[in-house]
């Protein structure tokens, strides 16, 4: 009975709010903080949208997922479940989509509010609770940080620098989540199946620093670590011709960096015509140990190690004779293939269908055609 | 003292009524003598000009005049920007008068467009220094694109007297613009827009030498820059092949691309050619005599020597891959030195490897034997176990177009 009283205080409190808006829209036109959207008006007149919530999130998100019950656990109060705790709340991400309501100014965060929050979900959510329990809640209300900056136009300083702890995050969660519970084994054998490309957020994430980084320099700002993120770009698009020929634009303190030089490595070393790629996959992985790889270009790597494996099982087979049943003994074949984890080596085995005996693997070419064979019909 | 703009709109009044584009584009060319006549008439009395044309030319030839002589003086000042303003309204007005002309009026075109692609580009140099945004081209190429639908898209004369024998002309013009600009990937919707009425245009071979040639070398460099190696390699060959025999520039350009792709498939170009083309020569040699003595050591440092160059050119990614024909003249070459041995224990290849600079692990050296092999660079099989690499008897190095098949 209690909660239900408790519940029709917040439908009250929640309605009240939602009434305000309209009144508090209207002020925001009047004022010129806001662009009236039924009048038509010069690009160039444009209202500049200025954020003014100062809080990690909106009262009135706060009011409203109360109410609507969506409070995260790392939001909750200690001793009420379903009533949300100011000081933790975050604001969640929400799609634009038609139909959904226009931000009022103080609804979205200006950038020092976006770096307190972000301070505050690298060092009192991740770092102490873990990153595989938080990485859904995480990776949520840093897509919304990144839209608070999207919706401001914000591309300064403080957008770079948010940014890259943002694509830093995304990049190290996919090399330590990839053995969580969170990735299922079906979804890792779908990637072993597909041959994977980086994730699309990491993906879009870097693609949004390159234009940032592009803008700075023509403001003239220089960005201390535009390097390392071109560098991350270049690695995630290995195989990628038209990034690497924009890699040749880049400033020349960039261009010699020894971050873009080694993702320049890479590119050498992994060529793709079609769908036909070419690798020398022992060269490859020894350059993925030389301490010249970062940790995070390594993790970045980590996407393609399935496919230099696997083009390089297709053309080591092809270049066999089969009748002499050849075998590679184990050690050699993790070191071939750069296998540390003896596990992930039968289970690489097995996919491809290649028979262990005597701690020896069997080479042979039925099984790797009859994969070839399937991906072309799920290609049709 | 106005009679000499008088008897130049008289020339010009006399050619359109004549339909011959070939004078009448002499005489709207920003280059041509009659600017720095009429440039003592006009200067200071541009109101009384105006008038003039309009007396004598009817609309919009009238405009076309005026905005000529315009951008004509701004040019002979040396004002390039206003040239530029000029030269676009010219342009604009021609555009309007397009639609009602046919084939005569090419010419005419030509001269036009290819002034304001032009002043837009030494326009865009002026406002540069200034510490501006360059705009200019890109305005041009909007504007030549224009030209190419009006072109494209003639349903209303025959073919014979159609407008779109201008077509390729100016698809030149825009590609180049557009490569200029770094937007190569615009040029996609033009060759959807070509090949969706290509049974409507003439066959490309009716079109003049120079046009075809133009087509064929920007179809081959963007066919290499995506790496359909085979097409660019038939549209460049073919481009040089009836590129006019003493356009040296021209061939040039063709040859930056021609080479690498040829030597991409181990065909080497011969010395006399080299020495009619120093310049290529200076950036490729090193390249082609690597190949030719399997020496990747050479190799490898030409292409760290070479590699702001060869990336301004365009070419170094292409040029890269030619490694491996150098790598595929070394194991030739140990394989003919150890006695055409057809079992080669892959330790030779290994200090082949090192001998020419190459530090490579064994595991290293049989992924290369296997990636050889699996393309059909070399005949044979590895033995793992046994580390040799047996080579077939017949042919264990194929020629490399039946490599490449």
């Amino acid at each position: 009975m209690a909660s239900a009283v408790a519940g029709a205080h917040q439908t009250a409190s929640s309605i009240q709010l939602k009434r305000g808006r309209e009144t508090l829209r209207r002020q925001y036109i009047e004022q010129g903080l806001l662009q009236d959207p039924e009048k038509r008006i010069d690009l160039k007149r444009a209202i500049r949208f200025v954020g003014t919530c100062q809080d990690m999130c909106p009262e009135f998100e706060r009011e409203e997922r109360e109410y609507q019950k969506s409070i995260d656990k790392y939001e909750q109060l200690a001793n009420a479940k379903h009533r949300i705790d100011h000081t933790r709340a975050v604001k969640t991400f929400h799609r634009p989509a038609a139909g959904n309501e226009q931000p009022l100014p103080c609804d979205v965060r200006p950038p020092p509010v976006l770096e307190r929050t972000l301070r505050y979900l690298i060092h009192d959510i991740v770092a102490v609770h873990g990153i595989e329990d938080t990485h859904f809640f995480v990776r949520d209300r840093m897509r919304s940080i990144r839209q608070d900056y999207t919706l401001q136009n914000e591309r300064g300083p403080s957008a770079i620098a948010v940014h890259e702890q943002i694509a830093r995050f995304h990049i190290a969660c996919t090399h330590l989540l990839c053995e969580s519970s969170g990735f299922s084994e079906s979804q890792e054998m779908e990637q072993l199946r597909k041959g994977t490309r980086s994730p699309m957020v990491t993906r879009l994430m870097l693609q949004s620093l390159q234009e940032f980084y592009d803008d700075a320099l023509i403001a003239g700002i220089e960005c201390p670590n535009e390097a390392e993120f071109r560098s991350y770009y270049l690695v995630a698009h290995l195989g990628d011709k038209d990034v690497l020929r924009q890699a040749q634009y880049y400033r020349p303190q960039v261009y010699q960096s020894p971050m873009v030089q080694q993702a320049l490595r890479f590119h050498s070393l992994y060529q793709r015509s079609g769908s036909f790629i070419t690798v020398n996959m022992a060269r490859f992985f020894r350059t993925v140990a030389h301490p010249a790889t970062t940790f995070l270009t390594a993790c970045m790597l980590e996407h393609f190690f399935i496919n230099v494996r696997k083009h390089s099982l297709f053309s080591l087979c092809a270049s066999v004779n089969i009748k002499q049943r050849p075998a590679v003994a184990i050690p050699q074949f993790a070191a071939m293939f750069g296998f540390t984890d003896n596990e992930e080596l039968l289970k690489f085995c097995a996919y491809y269908g290649l028979t262990v005996t005597d701690s020896k693997v069997m080479l042979s070419t039925p099984q790797v055609q009859a994969e070839q064979a399937s991906r072309l019909a799920i290609a049709q | 003292m106005t009679t000499r703009l008088e008897r130049y709109l008289t020339q010009l009044q006399t050619q359109i009524a004549r339909s011959n584009g070939e004078k009448l584009q002499e005489r709207l060319r920003l280059d041509d003598t009659h600017t720095a006549k009429l440039a003592a008439d006009v200067d200071g009395n541009e109101d009384h000009c105006a008038r003039l044309c309009r007396s004598k030319l009817k609309e919009p030839w009238s405009e076309l005049a005026e905005r000529h002589i315009l951008a004509s003086l701004a040019h002979r000042r040396g004002d390039a920007v206003s040239t530029f303003d000029h030269q676009l309204a010219a342009t604009k007005v021609f555009l309007r008068l397009l639609p009602t002309c046919n084939r005569w009026v090419l010419p005419v075109m030509y001269a036009i467009l290819r002034d304001l692609r032009k002043v837009a580009g030494q326009g865009d140099a002026a406002v540069v220094a200034r510490g501006e945004k360059a705009h200019m081209l890109e305005e041009a190429a909007r504007t030549i694109n224009q030209a190419f639908s009006l072109c494209v898209m003639d349903r209303t004369s025959g073919l014979q007297q159609s407008r779109k024998w201008g077509t390729y002309f100016v698809i030149g013009l825009l590609f180049g613009t557009y490569f200029k600009l770094r937007s190569q990937n615009l040029c996609k919707n033009i060759l959807r827009a070509v090949s969706a009425s290509a049974s409507d245009l003439p066959p490309l071979e009716r079109y003049p030498k120079s046009h075809q040639v133009a087509f064929r070398y920007y179809q081959g460099v963007l066919a290499f820059r995506e790496e359909k190696y085979a097409k660019a390699e038939t549209e460049l060959a073919l481009a040089l092949r009836h590129c006019k025999r003493d356009a040296a520039t021209h061939k040039e350009r063709i040859l930056k691309f021609l080479i690498p792709l040829r030597l991409l498939r181990g065909i080497l170009p011969s010395r006399q050619l080299l020495q009619q083309y120093p310049r290529i020569a200076a950036v490729y040699a090193p390249f082609i005599d690597a190949v030719r003595t399997g020496n990747v050591k050479s190799f490898d440092v030409a292409i760290l020597e070479h590699e702001q160059l060869l990336a301004r050119m365009g070419t170094y990614l292409t040029l890269e891959r030619a490694r491996h024909m150098a790598v595929r003249t070394l194991f030739r070459r140990t394989y003919i030195i150890g006695g055409k041995d057809p079992k080669m224990p892959m330790e030779k290849f290994q200090i082949a490897l090192r001998m020419a600079g190459v530090d490579a692990t064994m595991p290293e050296v049989e992924c290369l034997l296997a990636n050889m092999i699996y393309k059909g660079y070399m005949r044979g099989y590895l033995s793992h176990e046994r580390s040799y690499v047996v080579l077939s008897s017949k042919g264990p190095f194929p020629t490399v177009e039946l490599a490449a098949a």
